[in-house]
């Protein structure tokens, strides 16, 4: 499905996932979708790339080696412009973690647990990040699951 | 009854009670003795004035018969003469005084004595009270002519008197009151010392009557005179006095009672949990031995009696803790607590009440345990389930991820939806592998791992796991080489998991190593000692992580090592089954140069 992009500039997204395979389908979902898309394979990686160029969303997984997620939000929080950056938090501790908890601490706007519909994290995306007509017309294009 | 204020010893007492009475008696028998005394001469002195008053009224009737009245005075007057009589009177019929004792009385008239009259003899006596306080007895005669009633004779005589008597019988009989009195005197003094030894037992017996309670009363053994104090003494040696009772009782009480707490505090002493005793309010009453040792005050003597439970742990850094919360008093309470001999140690207590008692709470009763190992068994659990859910939800994100992404591949062209569907596959292997892993180790972790042992051929075995792994080598082309000695002893070994544990290792040297590497597998064996070596030329373990390579889920940092799909669950399995058959696994390795892992078998 081809998207027509919207006028303004792509939004830019920076996943940061030490899985290759989990970085990998996420960037071509995002991407498919018209976001701009970096990946950064470790914490340090990815603070790196926020050092350098401002994203509008980092999604970014739980445990990871050299800077975990969590880390890596609090040093977001604690650097000025990083403070009101949106972020999504995926982790596979999903019950595990209070996801209350995190929000309220580490400024995640959103949890998300693995195992995860890519299609609806597009979606959310969207939402946030106001490209809501898109996300529509993705959700159509979904067979429903069955249980 | 008793009157404490007036108590008089008791011999005295009957002393006292025996002269009283022997004295009474005595004075009793003297108002007698006088009384007697008073009839006797009473009688005697009327006898004494009747006989003369008869001899004097036959002379008058003698004179009266001759006329003779001139005579009648002198016979008066012979008549008063006579001693005793104080007057004597003869009257006639009209009270005419005929003749007097007193002469001059001759003539006037006669006045009778007034009272009641006695009869005694035919006399009639009255006794009146002079002017002058004597007291006097008149006796009247009628005298009699023929038929005729012609006068009265009247003597008068002093009538004997008791103060006059007792003086009488006193000069007479002083020696018999004197003697009484003296063997009464006697008496009491024989009772007294008879009775005084009775003294000292009446006097305890009198204690043991007052006092509040029997067992404050002490018995005591006394001087012995006589079968008395002997019987006493018998008794209160025998113990027989309830108060020596109660002594005897009380002491055989506490040594059995003491005997019971040696008893208890032998069985709780070799406890390895500590167990403590404290009142309401936290003090301690008891502490066995493994308490004190937790507590840090093993060489305290008095094993922390009285000393308050929070002081002694510190508990008042504890926010929270049982001591402080009086509301949950009546149920059990839990608390973990570091130790106040180590704080890298955790102790856990667990109170509950003692009751049974009338006024509600008696105190606590304590567990005391140290928890460190199980603190760390728990965070080992823990953090097993953290690897297990992340390495299990990992490969199923993905697979999920992936599987729906290429539901929307119109815009897919045929490369990528293999690629993504490759990818499917080999996540969904990484999976299985997991979750055969983690089966694996939940029969560990549960014990019930356990060998089914049967004799095994070896090098069959071995043979076989080569051939498993073989696919691998050839992928990768792997030189691999085995090498076997002639003859393999033929072994008790669980087959399965022995096969598992050799495929583990050498899928391990295959994975790590290089395109091209060198593996080889070689057998040595001895009498009593059997050893498979597994060597690679791959890509080394760290010195520092080479303690670490048999813990579940490690996996090195390498990223050689991450490159590659592994749980971090394969070496803990083969040492757990190695380790199973009585064996070791040993792991020597240089980065970058290469590995050996060899099982050591003992053979009997």
């Amino acid at each position: 499905m081809q998207v027509n992009t919207v006028e303004q500039a792509p939004k830019r997204i920076l996943i940061a996932e030490d899985n290759l395979a989990m970085s990998t389908v996420l960037r071509y979902n995002l991407q498919r979708m018209g976001f701009d898309v970096t990946v950064a394979h470790d914490g340090e990686e990815a603070w790196e790339s926020l050092s350098n160029s401002s994203f509008d969303l980092l999604i970014t997984d739980y445990q990871m080696p050299e800077l975990s997620g969590v880390e890596l939000c609090q040093r977001l929080r604690q650097a000025a412009r990083h403070r009101e950056m949106l972020i999504f938090m995926l982790t596979a501790k999903a019950f595990e973690l209070k996801p209350e908890l995190v929000k309220e601490q580490l400024g995640v706007t959103l949890c998300i647990p693995k195992p995860f519909s890519p299609v609806d994290l597009v979606r959310v995306a969207q939402e946030h990040l106001g490209t809501a007509a898109v996300a529509q017309s993705c959700r159509e294009a979904l067979t429903p699951e069955v249980d | 009854m008793l009157r404490r204020s007036t108590h008089i010893e008791l011999p005295r007492r009957i002393a006292a009670y025996y002269l009283l009475f022997g004295i009474l008696s005595v004075i009793w028998l003297a108002g007698g003795l006088i009384w007697v005394s008073q009839a006797i001469l009473t009688a005697h002195a009327d006898n004494g004035c009747i006989a003369k008053m008869r001899r004097a009224a036959t002379a008058i009737g003698l004179h009266q018969l001759r006329n003779a009245e001139a005579e009648l005075q002198p016979t008066i007057e012979r008549l008063h003469g006579e001693h005793g009589l104080v007057y004597c009177a003869l009257v006639n019929a009209d009270r005419r005084i005929l003749a007097h004792s007193d002469v001059r009385q001759v003539g006037k008239l006669f006045q009778p004595a007034t009272g009641v009259p006695e009869q005694i003899d035919g006399i009639s006596k009255v006794l009146f009270r002079t002017s002058d306080g004597r007291q006097l007895g008149e006796y009247a005669l009628n005298l009699q002519s023929g038929a005729q009633a012609w006068g009265t004779l009247y003597c008068g005589r002093p009538a004997p008197n008791l103060w006059g008597t007792a003086t009488i019988t006193a000069g007479h009989a002083s020696a018999a009151m004197l003697g009484a009195s003296l063997f009464v005197a006697l008496g009491a003094v024989v009772v007294y010392r008879a009775v005084r030894p009775m003294a000292e037992i009446d006097r305890q017996l009198r204690v043991t009557a007052r006092a509040a309670a029997l067992s404050e009363v002490t018995l005591y053994p006394v001087e012995v005179n006589s079968g008395t104090e002997l019987g006493w003494n018998r008794l209160v040696d025998a113990g027989f006095g309830k108060s020596q009772q109660m002594d005897l009782n009380q002491r055989v009480q506490e040594a059995i009672g003491q005997r019971d707490e040696q008893r208890w505090s032998t069985i709780l002493d070799s406890l390895a949990e500590g167990v403590l005793v404290t009142d309401c309010h936290g003090q301690i009453d008891f502490a066995n031995r493994a308490a004190a040792v937790l507590c840090n005050r093993a060489e305290d003597a008095e094993r922390l009696r009285g000393v308050p439970l929070d002081k002694c742990l510190n508990l008042k850094t504890v926010p929270d803790h049982p001591l402080l919360d009086n509301e949950r008093a009546g149920r059990a309470v839990t608390v973990d607590v570091p130790s106040p001999a180590d704080p890298d140690k955790t102790l856990r207590l667990q109170r509950a009440p003692i009751g049974g008692h009338p006024q509600g709470l008696a105190g606590f009763v304590w567990l005391m345990r140290d928890i460190t190992q199980l603190k760390l068994a728990e965070k080992t659990r823990d953090d097993f389930l953290a690897a297990a859910t992340h390495e299990l939800r990992t490969p199923l994100a993905n697979i999920k991820a992936y599987a729906e992404t290429l539901v929307l591949s119109e815009m897919m062209n045929v490369e990528q939806q293999k690629a993504f569907c490759n990818t499917i596959n080999t996540e969904a292997t990484r999976l299985a592998r997991v979750v055969e892993d983690l089966l694996n180790i939940s029969s560990m972790e549960a014990g019930s791992l356990t060998l089914a042992l049967q004799e095994v051929d070896l090098q069959r075995l071995l043979q076989e796991t080569v051939t498993k792994t073989q696919p691998q080598m050839t992928q990768k082309q792997i030189q691999f080489e085995l090498l076997l000695p002639e003859k393999l002893p033929k072994l008790q070994l669980d087959k399965d998991k022995f096969a598992a544990a050799v495929v583990n290792l050498l899928g391990n040297a295959v994975k790590y190593t290089p395109a091209s590497g060198h593996v080889k597998m070689q057998v040595h064996h001895s009498a009593d000692h059997l050893r498979i070596a597994i060597h690679d030329t791959g890509v080394g373990i760290s010195a520092e992580e080479l303690p670490k390579v048999f813990d579940k889920f490690f996996r090195s940092k390498d990223k050689r090592v991450q490159k590659e799909a592994g749980t971090g669950l394969g070496l803990a399995f083969s040492n757990e089954v190695v380790r199973l058959h009585r064996g070791s696994l040993e792991v020597q390795s240089e980065l970058n140069k290469g590995s050996t892992f060899t099982i050591h078998l003992p053979l009997n």
